[in-house]
């Protein structure tokens, strides 16, 4: 047999390869539900490959260079040996595009293994320490065989340069059978083709929790095959490169949570495997290798504990860090909701906020009839059916606490002032179920959910303003799947629209402190409202002096997904992290726009800047120039 | 008192300009001393009876135990006495506490267990002076469960966690506090603490029953057996149920101080959030309203400037006595004592002068 | 455990103190708890009252897979049906108190007396051995005491036993109720007729008449006014100290 030949038989050999393990790995994935997706998401791989993923991979421009190098290589100088070998035409001057598009290949892998010398301790080692050399194996051996014609080729070149080849095809085509790194290429494109949340290809932030089917006994994901087929592809597509891992504000709190881990753990726990391949960080405090996991068995605790999962603060920094795409927060609370409405699990305070929640429709067990004590003395309309109102405001929990009460007499002068027609809900409000549903609490969330959409039935508005972020984000993102649309808008978005209207006249506020601003993951991430707060400060002359972590990156404060009440034991804590952030900027202010926030920041002990929220800025500037 | 220029610690308080009270230098004489001669409330010879029962604790009554007799003695006509039953030694009198006639009953305490044995004692009493009502302390440290099992045994009317009262009705919180709900006087009242005031302007006769006057007590059989009671170390107590607390915060420079004092005060040990974050305090000893709510009798913080939050956790407590070096901390303002010095210096200060009462045995008792 | 013992739990409907709202009776909740730690799943979980108490499916959420009501009309008692129902219980565990209406704790003892059978309160932990529960009672101030009775006996239980509560809603999907009939009983004499009011006022403490002169009410208000919030500035750490020890002393806060 000649070389070409071998060539041929080498291609279609790693092809039928290739074809095996990726029915083998489809059948796993198919052990999962059933959900429906859109099959014309195949055509639309590419956009989302070039445009979507590659926003996220060109944050690293480095990676991002060679990845176009090694994967553009490689897919051309496949495609390429399909052509010339597979179809057997054997045409010298495709060889010599092979021999580019190989080359290509080897700048790049070259590149990646120069990286790799010094691995970042996100990066995960093992088999992925591999690749770098099989990738150059495979362009090195098959550029070598397609640089000459086969005869000018000595034995001795030949053999060495056909044995780097095998072992490089073998990495390819192998990758997706046994689960080795290159099933992230594979996996990676069907993923984008059928992504769990198509919508954020179009730009829709927010989440893809589904309202569970309680009365089918739908209680979240307790087994590897409760996920959708398509999170179980998801799980298949992780690179292992850990900026989740570095963006992870648990982990690097000490809390045991590591999004990359988990996500290895779920697909060893697919595939019906343990931990012990796994060779990255694993979660703080729980040493890896003592876990495994099969796919009709439940998940935690033999694959993952519960400690993991209740140290989210669902803040999706790891969603906007995956390069893969991959949707970490989705997964964890799905896991939670089994272990919460099957078993009760809640810890720490979690279980009495739960409690509280369904008792008086409070977090913190106040009575809904003082709500809006504070606002007693500011003549607030309080909404009545029959009465209609262009603005609802509704405060959230915050209304309990006595320091973000300032917040809200400020935000009620400023709508006074622009002259807004509003009204508050009154001792008709009660909590939106936020704080239940990321605690994995369905049935109390949505009994929530039901009773306000009824509530707000009766009353005539044009759209629904909150300070809360949370408030925001269910009203407006989940609230519609249980029935109830609405035009919410967080109360920074408002104010700046009232200003641009020209309905709010801003005077330059007298702050002189060095200033900077704390992106809300509810109002950032999962609405992506990033401008609104900074133009308001713009307007009132203030200049935000950027955290290095700020907008979608912005670090979390430690204060969602009922991390505060779960409370894990870590090494610090999240808001300390945070305040540090602030003080390297050297402000001495931090302007925020969250509730939960504000309580996080102003909970942080000793010297540090002071936290208002944006309004209060607003409502002193007003009085100042009043 | 030796050295003239010592002032008198005993000073009582006077308002300063900024609404806090300075202590001043004294003025108090008037009022003390009155109440030593009061008259006594009947001199007539008892027709009925009100009777009040009450454990000792090591030979005194408590206060929700006065409150008992104060009630029966209040609710009393001329022609009514007030006998008191203690269930355990007693020593000093009933006098000042308004009881007319007292059964000491001493081989009870309410350190042990044998209710069959003190209820049989009580409806002894009850059968020999038939009275008209009777009143408990609805006291978790053994009353409460007597009168219940007083309140089942007689079958007549009982009111338990009684909140107010008069000579026409008692009151209860009913459904937790929603409503409240009154009644009739009943036979058998079980008091709430606090729901009489213990300043009574006139004394009882407070004669003491000898053995001979007490009718016998039969023996009844006893169903329980008493295994005695466990040690517990009061710094274990669970912050929730403590009686006293030594809280420290961010001004707690030496917590071995703070322990120290807290182990002489018998007082169990809490924090403040802030010095919970900075690692000096475990988790679960933080107090506030993100931690723990107490309900101490006395609290006393030490180097807490008195956060909201941490104000909200301690609304609860009878007496708050802050050691701070800032007169301005809020904690001031809720204080019922502020003293104003150095944290360490005060509380090592506190802690020689109570060693020092003690051997001088001013301070008997706890260890 | 050796010996096959029937324990039964009695649960209540409860309210939330602010909101109203039905809930599991706290106390009682924790009861069953203990219950389920003597007895596992072959606790009985009994309950008087209306059966269809939406209280009842916080009871089945907290783990109480089957009720047995026996339905009791408001306004008569429970007690005589319930010691039927009751008869061959070894243990019979309640709550401390109800959370509606008088709460009077007094329930365990009237049940107790009908049964003629031994009753402890306060119950933090209940161990049987050999025909006999050994309890381990809450006495203030953090101490504990040991208290043995013999089997069938009745059970108070503190709410500060320690047990572990989970709420899960799949338990309440899947809960059962089972109704037992119940001859109608007149209501107890032992309990007042109590007549509701709104709580509109705190509680006014009973005060003896007052007999002191102008003078002395004027003295004994300055008193009472200076007796909160005194600042002591002044005076060594010595000094300090024995205004502090003083304070605690006169208010009787270190033991004399």
């Amino acid at each position: 047999m000649t070389l070409p030949h071998a060539i041929t038989v080498l291609f279609w050999l790693a092809l039928a390869t290739l074809g095996i393990g990726l029915a083998r790995r489809a059948r796993l994935w198919s052990a999962g539900q059933n959900t429906d997706v859109e099959w014309s998401g195949l055509l639309a791989i590419p956009k989302r490959y070039f445009v979507d993923l590659h926003h996220v991979v060109a944050r690293d421009p480095y990676i991002a260079r060679t990845h176009i190098a090694v994967a553009g290589g490689a897919v051309g100088a496949l495609a390429l040996v399909g052509l010339n070998y597979g179809l057997a035409l054997y045409w010298r001057p495709l060889d010599l595009a092979i021999l580019a598009a190989a080359a290509v290949m080897l700048i790049g892998a070259v590149f990646i293994w120069l990286r790799r010398r010094q691995t970042p301790s996100r990066l995960s080692r093992g088999a992925w320490s591999r690749l770098p050399y099989t990738l150059m194996a495979f362009a090195a051996g098959l550029a070598v065989l397609v640089a000459l014609p086969p005869e000018q080729l000595s034995a001795g070149v030949a053999i060495v340069a056909s044995l780097l080849l095998l072992a490089g095809s073998a990495e390819l085509a192998l990758g997706i059978g046994t689960g080795g790194p290159m099933k992230h290429a594979v996996a990676g494109l069907l993923h984008l083709a059928f992504h769990p949340r198509p919508e954020r290809f179009s730009g829709v932030r927010s989440t893809g929790l589904k309202p569970l089917e309680l009365e089918k006994e739908d209680f979240g994901i307790a087994k590897p095959t409760d996920f959708f087929w398509n999170q179980l592809l998801s799980f298949d597509a992780c690179v292992q490169c850990g900026k989740c891992e570095a963006a992870c504000p648990a982990f690097a709190a000490g809390q045991p949570l590591n999004p990359k881990k988990l996500i290895q753990d779920l697909v060893a726990g697919q595939a019906g495997q343990s931990d012990l391949a796994y060779a990255g960080s694993p979660y703080p405090g729980i040493p890896a290798g003592q876990h495994a996991g099969l796919p009709n068995v439940a998940i935690v605790p033999g694959l993952i504990e519960s400690q993991t999962l209740w140290s989210c603060t669902t803040c999706r920094a790891c969603v906007e860090e995956c390069p893969m795409l991959i949707e970490h927060v989705d997964a964890i609370v799905g896991m939670r909701r089994n272990l919460n409405l099957t078993q009760g699990a809640a810890p720490g305070k979690a279980a009495e906020t739960l409690a509280n929640l369904r008792e008086t429709e409070t977090q913190s067990g106040y009575s809904n009839t003082v709500r809006y004590s504070w606002a007693i003395d500011l003549d607030v309309a309080t909404a009545e059916p029959g009465r209609a109102v262009d603005v609802l405001l509704v405060a959230g929990e915050g209304a309990f606490d006595m320091r973000y009460q300032r917040t809200l007499r400020a935000l009620v002068k400023v709508l006074k002032a622009a002259k807004v027609d509003f009204a508050v809900l009154g001792d008709r409000e009660r909590d939106t179920g936020d704080t239940a549903r990321r605690l994995g609490d369905e049935a109390t969330f949505q009994i929530l959910a039901m009773r306000n959409i009824e509530m707000f039935k009766a009353l005539s508005f044009k759209r629904i303003v909150t300070p809360d972020p949370h408030v925001l984000h269910s009203l407006k993102n989940e609230y519609a799947a249980l029935g109830g649309t609405y035009d919410v808008i967080h109360h920074t978005t408002y104010l700046a629209e009232l200003v641009s209207e020209g309905r709010l006249t801003l005077q330059p506020s007298d702050e002189a402190r060095p200033l900077t601003y704390h992106d809300p993951c509810y109002l950032g991430r999962y609405n992506g409202e990033f401008d609104a707060p900074r133009a308001l400060l713009r307007k009132l002359g203030l200049n935000v002096v950027e955290m290095q972590r700020s907008g979608p990156r912005a670090r979390c404060c430690g204060g969602g997904g009922g991390a505060p009440l779960t409370d894990i034991p870590g090494k610090q804590r999240i808001p300390d992290m945070r305040m540090g952030d602030v003080r390297e900027t050297g402000a001495r202010l931090v302007a925020v726009a969250c509730p939960q926030c504000t309580a996080m920041l102003e909970g942080v002990s000793g010297d540090r800047p002071e936290v208002l929220d944006i309004v209060e800025l607003v409502a002193n500037a007003l009085e100042a120039s009043a | 008192m030796s050295g003239s220029l010592r002032r008198d610690p005993r000073r009582v308080a006077d308002a300063g300009p900024s609404g806090l009270r300075r202590i001043v230098v004294r003025k108090r004489d008037a009022v003390s001393e009155e109440t030593a001669d009061k008259p006594q409330r009947t001199s007539e010879t008892p027709r009925q009876w009100h009777m009040a029962v009450a454990h000792s604790d090591r030979g005194s009554l408590d206060d929700h135990a006065r409150q008992a007799i104060a009630a029966a003695a209040i609710l009393a006509g001329p022609d009514t006495g007030v006998l008191a039953v203690v269930l355990g030694e007693l020593n000093g009198s009933l006098i000042e506490a308004g009881a007319d006639l007292v059964a000491v009953l001493p081989e009870f305490d309410r350190n042990s267990f044998q209710p069959e044995h003190e209820l049989a004692a009580v409806l002894t009493l009850i059968e020999s002076y038939a009275p008209k009502h009777i009143f408990l302390p609805d006291s978790a440290s053994g009353d409460g469960d007597l009168g219940r099992r007083l309140g089942a045994q007689v079958g007549s009317t009982a009111a338990t966690h009684v909140v107010e009262l008069d000579a026409d009705h008692v009151s209860i919180a009913w459904s937790s506090g929603g409503e409240r709900a009154r009644a009739p006087l009943p036979q058998v009242i079980l008091l709430a603490a606090g729901a009489v005031d213990l300043d009574i302007p006139f004394t009882g006769a407070g004669r003491r029953l000898v053995v001979a006057d007490l009718p016998a007590i039969p023996t009844v059989k006893q169903h329980y057996r008493d295994l005695g009671l466990e040690e517990t170390q009061t710094a274990a107590i669970a912050l929730e149920e403590a009686d006293f607390i030594v809280s420290g915060g961010y001004g707690v420079r030496n917590v071995a101080t703070l322990e120290a004092l807290a182990q002489t005060l018998g007082a169990a040990v809490g924090a403040s959030r802030v010095a919970v974050d900075e690692g000096k305090f475990p988790r679960d000893k933080q107090i506030g309203a993100t931690g723990k709510t107490v309900t101490a009798s006395a609290y006393i913080a030490v180097g807490i400037s008195g956060a909201v939050q941490h104000l909200q956790g301690i609304k609860d407590c009878r007496h708050v006595i802050a050691i701070n070096h800032d007169a301005g901390a809020p904690i001031a303002k809720r204080a019922d004592l502020t003293i104003i010095g150095d944290a360490e210096d005060v509380m090592q200060a506190l802690i020689a002068r109570m060693e020092q009462a003690r051997a001088q045995r001013e301070i008997p008792g706890a260890s | 455990m050796s010996e096959r013992l029937s324990v039964a739990v009695l649960i209540s409907a409860g309210q939330h103190p602010v909101s109203r709202a039905p809930r599991a009776c706290r106390g009682d909740a924790v009861a069953m708890a203990l219950g389920r730690k003597l007895a596992g799943d072959s606790l009985r979980v009994v309950h008087a009252g209306d059966p269809k108490s939406p209280a009842l499916n916080d009871y089945h959420a907290l783990g109480a897979s089957r009720i047995e009501v026996v339905a009791v009309p408001d306004g008569q008692d429970a007690i005589g049906p319930l010691a039927a129902k009751l008869l061959k219980a070894d243990v019979i565990l309640t709550g401390s108190r109800a959370e509606q209406g008088e709460g009077s704790g007094l329930l365990p003892y009237l049940l107790a007396h009908a049964l003629r059978r031994p009753v402890i309160a306060d119950v933090l932990g209940v161990w049987i051995e050999k025909g006999e529960a050994q309890v381990r009672q809450f006495q203030p101030k953090g101490r504990r005491r040991r208290v043995a009775a013999p089997v069938p006996l009745v059970l108070s239980v503190h709410p500060l036993a320690s047990c572990e509560l989970t709420y899960a809603y799949a338990r309440l999907k899947s809960g059962r109720i089972e109704l037992a009939s119940v001859v109608a009983q007149p209501r107890q004499a032992i309990r007042p007729h109590w007549t509701l009011e709104p709580a509109s006022q705190r509680p006014v403490p009973l005060k003896a008449r007052d007999t002191k002169d102008g003078h002395a009410r004027m003295l004994g208000y300055i008193q009472s006014q200076a007796k909160g919030g005194a600042v002591v500035f002044e005076g060594s750490s010595v000094d300090k100290a024995q205004i502090l020890l003083t304070y605690l002393r006169d208010h009787r806060l270190v033991e004399l």
